[in-house]
């Protein structure tokens, strides 16, 4: 079943009275437990793309549908409540929030879904133990290395119960040994827990583990291959 | 947890945000301490006012007030003071008889205001007793009839003054800075007894030089001054029926409060002597002076007391001394002009760093919209950051004034040195700040409200961020 349906999708960009199209009419669908990699050169339009999937930017044309909910429709705090409930976002500098703990950064969003501190306890020393962080709970970010700090990421990205997670670059800032580390654990939680993952990648790592390769070039979509 | 990560927030730039708090702490310190020391300086002004001169509340004859002529007494003057002393906040009431005369003596003649008084009634509501000048006589303990009590300052301009070096002036000399050989020099002439201001003069010229006795010479003046005990006055007055009277009046003690022209017009003459000479009788007086517990019912007081007789004139403090009530709501209105401009001021200083904190978490802001969090939600964030930036400054502050203010308000600020240009305009020169604790609650509140504002405008350029864009900044 497919849980994101794209459909003609464009996105053009005024900078400096100039325009510049960066995704020219992408039509593309994800089912539910998909691995995929978003693959292309700089400026292929990937961030673009992965920024109007997730409803942080909106579209020029086309529609973006989410297990039926056409995002384009959606504005405001509508939007960022829809974000809140069904996507996970995983970022290149993780963006974590320094000022917390490992623990509370991840319970951040369930307190934002206003979920129980009980179960919020519970459900971020889970997360933070399946990625591998369960000696790490009250470390805050400064006190993490750039792998760790991605596992609290990844683990945040999860916490709110997502229909998906879009991670941006999110080996881009890691040595290959923590690289190695987060994509095994991410590919863990789509196996076992059939939990999508999009990333848009430049790595080859990343793309040597993902099940389906989804190719642009200046906004369009070169290739989609499955393997 | 959005109040916690805004805690948090604050020291994530210690030096940043104690540079705001230090700066709030400091104007609010200023701020709190200067409003009570004018607050003190007001209410001692109006207590002074109403405990040595107007009391709380005159009855009079309608008439009285605008001419003081003889005939304006309250009839059965006696019966009235009776039943408002029998009202329970009354502490006490006295009657007193008032004649405006003219004090001559060999040397001028000047204006005065004979208050004729029962010396142990008046002390119940005036402290006119408890301000006569050390070693210038008593409050009426002279048997004689004819005793009169005047001011010092009446004393000066009926020149019955004489001067006379003690230890106490050369200590006063010493704690006001006097140099040591100008006072080595004044020593010489210790205890040596100077009738006459022109031959003190005269002497401390020689002593210490033309130009250092106009320096100093207030202080000189001032300082050795002592006051002629039984010195005769002749006071020229209207008597009961119109006629005029010349009687002479023996001082028996010299008095100072804080008010120089309360000082310079009133005396104070037995009133049963005084009645006996005017032709008085004993049932009257010309005003009727009432001292309450407290002014909180003041004008509740007022309307009571004038039901006992409607047809004379019952007027409380703010009537008779309009300038007063205009200064003490004027000066309410002025404490929260000072602390609006303060706050006004460090309003930028916390716009300015909240500015600087949106700027500087630009991505993370990005980050926080990305995932859920609305549009309110980062507002109160980033407010409540405002918010604790002002109020700790602001409660350190003010608790530091108020320190401050209790410590004075105990032990009394004493500015001798300006003491004779506080005194000329009414005021003593031992200062006494005050605080009142819905000051206080108002200032917190302006505090609070501050915050709020300081954060509108950093917290617009934060909400207009897109998420998107603001992930991919390097801030």
């Amino acid at each position: 079943m497919d849980i994101i349906t794209v459909k003609n999708l464009h996105k053009i960009y005024k900078e400096a009275e100039i325009e510049v199209h960066a995704v020219r009419g992408i039509d593309l669908s994800f089912k539910q437990g998909e691995f995929s990699a978003i693959v292309g050169p700089s400026g292929s339009g990937k961030t673009t793309f992965l920024n109007l999937l997730g409803g942080l930017d909106t579209a020029s044309e086309g529609e973006i549908l989410i297990d039926g909910t056409d995002m384009e429709a959606l504005r405001g705090s509508k939007l960022i409540d829809f974000r809140m409930k069904n996507i996970g976002f995983v970022f290149q500098a993780y963006n974590l929030i320094p000022v917390l703990t490992a623990k509370e950064n991840v319970e951040f969003i369930m307190h934002l879904q206003g979920t129980s501190k009980a179960e919020r306890t519970k459900r971020s020393t889970e997360l933070l133990t399946a990625v591998g962080l369960g000696e790490r709970l009250n470390s805050r970010p400064g006190k993490l290395s750039g792998g760790q700090q991605q596992r609290v990421a990844v683990a945040r990205a999860l916490a709110s119960k997502p229909k998906f997670i879009l991670a941006d670059e999110p080996t881009a800032n890691l040595d290959s040994e923590s690289t190695a580390n987060l994509l095994n654990i991410m590919e863990r939680l789509n196996k076992e827990e059939n939990i999508t993952f999009i990333f848009s990648t430049h790595d080859a790592r990343v793309v040597k583990k993902a099940r389906r390769i989804i190719t642009l070039e200046d906004g369009k979509i070169l290739k989609d291959e499955v393997k | 947890m959005i109040l916690s990560i805004s805690w948090k927030n604050i020291w994530r730039n210690k030096i940043r945000s104690l540079v705001v708090i230090v700066a709030v702490t400091i104007g609010l310190y200023g701020a709190v301490f200067g409003v009570a020391l004018m607050q003190g300086i007001v209410n001692q002004k109006a207590n002074d006012a109403i405990k040595n001169e107007i009391s709380h509340i005159q009855i009079h004859h309608p008439e009285f007030r605008n001419n003081f002529k003889a005939e304006f007494t309250i009839p059965n003057s006696n019966e009235m003071l009776s039943k408002i002393e029998d009202i329970p906040t009354v502490v006490a009431a006295c009657g007193r008889i008032k004649t405006m005369a003219m004090a001559v003596n060999s040397y001028t003649s000047v204006g005065a205001m004979i208050n004729a008084i029962d010396p142990e009634q008046e002390k119940k509501v005036t402290r006119i007793f408890e301000n006569i000048v050390d070693s210038a006589g008593t409050y009426f303990e002279s048997k004689n009839d004819n005793a009169i009590l005047i001011s010092t300052t009446l004393a000066k301009h009926l020149k019955i003054v004489q001067f006379k070096i003690t230890d106490k002036t050369i200590e006063k000399f010493t704690s006001i800075k006097v140099p040591k050989e100008i006072i080595t020099n004044l020593a010489t002439i210790k205890y040596e007894l100077f009738r006459k201001e022109k031959d003190y003069i005269a002497k401390l010229e020689e002593l210490i030089g033309v130009e250092n006795t106009e320096k100093y010479e207030t202080s000189l003046i001032n300082n050795a001054m002592t006051y002629k005990l039984r010195s005769k006055i002749i006071f020229k007055f209207q008597g009961a029926n119109g006629e005029m009277k010349d009687e002479v009046f023996k001082v028996v003690g010299y008095y100072k409060t804080s008010n120089t022209t309360f000082d310079r017009i009133n005396v104070f003459v037995k009133k049963d002597y005084f009645m006996k000479l005017s032709g008085y009788d004993n049932n009257s007086a010309h005003e009727i002076a009432v001292l309450l517990e407290n002014d909180n019912k003041i004008e509740k007081l007022t309307e009571e007391i004038k039901a006992i007789n409607p047809e004379m004139e019952t007027i409380n403090f703010f009537e008779i001394d309009p300038m007063m009530e205009m200064m003490v709501k004027w000066t309410q209105v002025y404490y929260y002009i000072l602390i609006v401009i303060i706050l006004f001021a460090l309003g930028f200083g916390i716009v300015n760093t909240m500015l600087m904190v949106v700027l500087e978490r630009v991505k993370e802001l990005g980050m926080l919209m990305a995932i859920g969090m609305n549009k309110v939600k980062i507002f109160v964030m980033i407010m409540l950051e405002s918010i604790f930036l002002s109020i700790i400054g602001g409660v350190v502050g003010m608790l530091l004034g108020a320190l401050t203010t209790w410590h004075l308000g105990k032990n009394g600020w004493n500015i001798a040195q300006y003491a004779e240009g506080f005194e000329a305009m009414g005021y003593s020169s031992v200062l006494y700040p005050q605080l009142s604790f819905d000051f206080l609650i108002g200032t917190t509140l302006l505090v609070i409200l501050t915050g709020i504002i300081a954060a509108i405008y950093p917290a617009r350029k934060a909400l207009k961020l897109n998420p998107a864009d603001a992930i991919r900044s390097d801030a």
